[in-house]
């Protein structure tokens, strides 16, 4: 678009050199002053700043400022961007600028303004309005994401009752996703952290002589924390993100909205299969998940300790009992409703634009990891209370 | 760079521009003194208008002056900040959910972007609205939905994923599931953007045969001037500048009477002209 253009002027730019940076010079005039330009101002080159001339200009004392290309060999836009700046800084500082001596293209773009309906963009709150307004928003989408739950409980009531509307392969399509999908990510992730804490644990412990208690740790560890916050952490950045993206588009191709005016609430129709399905798919999970990093820590423990696979198992399965597991499990129901809440409050949520749905992905990933780890201290404090 | 000048932006809309309805024609939708905002930014203010039974509504305006946003107020997807949408005596905006809900069921849309559900086919597509709420079994519903499909052109593509479509193919799966519960009132935000003319003119009978077949009153948001001047029994041209309707009236009329520059640079497809 930026066509390198003749120079309108072309006898002082005859047997120049076509190459010569760009120049200027101001030349004093009755009432004001003449800007004669000349060499190459194109994109490529360095151009003075429009600043500088404007400070000689007002330094000579202002009024009118007549640019001119004297022997100008080659312009694009660049020129134009210069004397745009120009042309406003010196309108600004009171001055005339007089583009008539300029070629055509130019002088329209130049004309001073007409004036115009502005469209300014509702000014950006400042200061304390600003974090009042972000408090305030973080109320908002707080309050949106407990009537979001609010909706997704009284949908699983309908549920049960046989009148809730949902979309039978979506929903064989979200449970799969979350739970089928999800196995080898969670396979390989448990099965490397109960292989590193075996190898931790065999590495201190057999400096006291107590490499036995390997598989102990291990199997509490793995059972009563690691399953179920590294489950819960993968399907956070799985399908927790999956969830926040899918909402997000569908919101910005008016999906959402075509669900409403058909009179069927998103919440149920969208919402309540993916946390219903996270939240009976993850203890599943955690339960598969348990196992294999139990079998990561044989691997490993079993191999230091030079411990057979029996009596390693032996020692875990004396290591472990039902609270354990029931404690777990039950975290991991709450961290796969947290996870999947948080993806739908955020995809709903989201404008209506393709950043927007990074952005919903993002945010869903962020607060479900956050939230999970919050949970897990919360469900530690009352485990201790209660002596579990 | 329309340089209508603002003073013609106050100018009231000229009573003689407004379409002089015969009396005895049934209004469906009345609209009055709608302010609508996204947060603090006004869109448009003072719209006003009635849609009348079997009749082709157009509303009119440049990019960005508040068409899809109109829409949304009058099908229930955004509040206005002031002002009445009335669906016969009853106000949509201070009515109970549950009277919105019924009023909504009377309602076909068709979305700018389509809103085609992404994961349900051609098929189901058009057979969510008829499930949820026409009690019609399975077989007689395939056979319903081909009809409206092949209405639009699109038999043969039932099983076909939205996304495996082009965009006037999904603009036209859209207007069949707007039609599947035969809406009394049908709502089209540029139907025909994105089809080649003949598939534009297909279009534009289609809805002039559903409006003549079934008696629905139709409400568009249309750039295609052919269309426009096919269909357009009243309308509304919206201003993005004043940001308020500035012409009523069918496109025809407002071609032939109205004086507004920016509405006779619209309907001629002539950018208006600058000042000096
Ligand atoms: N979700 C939103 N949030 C904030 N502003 C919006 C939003 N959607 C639209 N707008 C603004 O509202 C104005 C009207 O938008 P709208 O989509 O109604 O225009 P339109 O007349 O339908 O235009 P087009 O013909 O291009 O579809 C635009 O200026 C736009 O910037
Ligand atoms: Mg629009």
């Amino acid at each position: 678009m930026i066509a390198e253009r003749a120079p309108s002027r072309l006898d002082g730019a005859a047997g120049q050199d076509p190459d010569a940076p760009p120049s200027w010079a101001l030349r004093a005039e009755p009432g004001g002053a003449r800007l004669e330009l000349s060499g190459a101002w194109t994109l490529g080159s360095a151009l003075p700043s429009a600043a500088e001339v404007a400070a000689r200009w007002r330094a000579q004392g202002a009024g009118v400022l007549i640019p001119e290309l004297v022997a100008v060999t080659r312009w694009d836009g660049a020129l134009l961007a210069f004397l745009l700046a120009l042309a406003q800084t010196v309108r600004a500082g009171g001055g005339t600028f007089d583009e008539r001596g300029l070629p055509d293209a130019l002088r329209r773009v130049l004309r001073p303004p007409e004036p115009a309906q502005a469209h300014p963009p509702p000014p950006a709150p400042r200061g304390l309005r600003r974090v009042g307004e972000w408090a305030l928003a973080r109320l908002t989408s707080f309050n949106a994401a407990l009537e979001l739950l609010g909706e997704v409980v009284l949908g699983f009531f309908r549920l049960l009752r046989g009148q809730a509307r949902l979309y039978a392969d979506d929903v064989w399509q979200v449970f799969s996703a979350s739970s089928a999908h999800a196995l080898p990510i969670v396979a390989i992730v448990n099965l490397l952290v109960g292989a590193i804490l075996a190898f931790i644990g065999s590495v201190q412990l057999l400096q006291f002589g107590a490499g036995m208690y390997v598989a102990d740790g291990v199997a509490i560890a793995m059972v009563r924390e690691m399953a179920a916050v590294i489950t819960a952490v993968v399907l956070a950045g799985r399908t927790g993100a999956a969830f926040a993206a899918q909402l997000a588009t569908m919101q910005g191709n008016e999906e959402i909205d075509a669900l409403r005016v058909l009179g069927v609430s998103p919440a149920e129709f969208l919402v309540l299969p993916r946390v219903l399905a996270l939240t009976l798919m993850t203890p599943l999970l955690y339960l598969y998940a348990c196992a294999l990093g139990i079998l990561g820590g044989l691997l490993v423990g079993s191999g230091m300790l030079e411990l057979s696979a029996a009596s390693y198992l032996d020692r875990t399965i004396g290591a472990l009992n039902t609270h354990n597991f029931v404690l777990g499990a039950s975290k991991s129901l709450v961290f796969g409703a947290l996870v999947a809440l948080s993806g739908c409050h955020y995809g709903l949520r989201a404008g209506r634009n393709a950043a927007a749905v990074g952005q919903a992905a993002t945010t869903a990933v962020v607060t479900s990891i956050v939230g999970v780890i919050a949970v897990d201290a919360l469900f530690a404090v009352c485990a201790n209370a209660l002596g579990v | 760079m329309i340089s209508v000048g603002t003073s013609l932006c106050q100018t009231e809309v000229d009573e003689s521009m407004v379409l002089h309805q015969p009396a005895h024609s049934e209004v469906v939708v009345e609209v009055e003194r709608l302010l609508m905002a996204y947060g603090r930014r006004v869109i448009q203010r003072e719209v006003s208008f009635r849609v009348r039974r079997g009749k082709i509504f157009v509303i009119m305006g440049g990019s960005g002056s508040g068409k899809s946003t109109l829409l949304r107020h009058l099908i229930g997807l955004q509040r206005p900040l002031a002002g009445h949408v009335r669906y016969g005596a009853t106000d949509y905006w201070a009515s109970p959910p549950e009277v919105q809900a019924r009023l909504r069921r009377r309602f076909g849309v068709l979305f700018q972007s389509s809103a085609l559900f992404s994961a349900m086919s051609l098929f189901e597509n058009v057979a969510l609205p008829l499930r949820l709420y026409a009690r019609l079994p399975e077989p007689e519903l395939r056979q319903l939905v081909r009809h409206k499909l092949a209405l639009v052109g699109l038999q043969g593509f039932e099983d076909y994923d939205p996304s495996a479509l082009s965009g006037g193919m999904r603009k036209r799966a859209g207007l069949a599931r707007a039609m599947a519960l035969d809406p009394e009132i049908l709502f089209l935000d540029e139907p025909s953007a994105g089809l080649d003319p003949i598939s534009s003119r297909r279009l534009d009978d289609l809805v002039l045969r559903l409006r003549d077949e079934t008696g629905a009153s139709v409400v568009i948001v249309s750039h295609e001037l052919p269309s426009l001047f096919a269909l357009g029994d009243d309308g509304i041209f919206l201003d993005a500048e004043c940001r308020r309707p500035i012409a009523q009236g069918s496109p025809r009329e407002l071609l032939e009477h109205c004086r507004h520059p920016t509405v006779q640079a619209f309907l001629r497809r002539e950018p208006a002209e600058r000042h000096g």
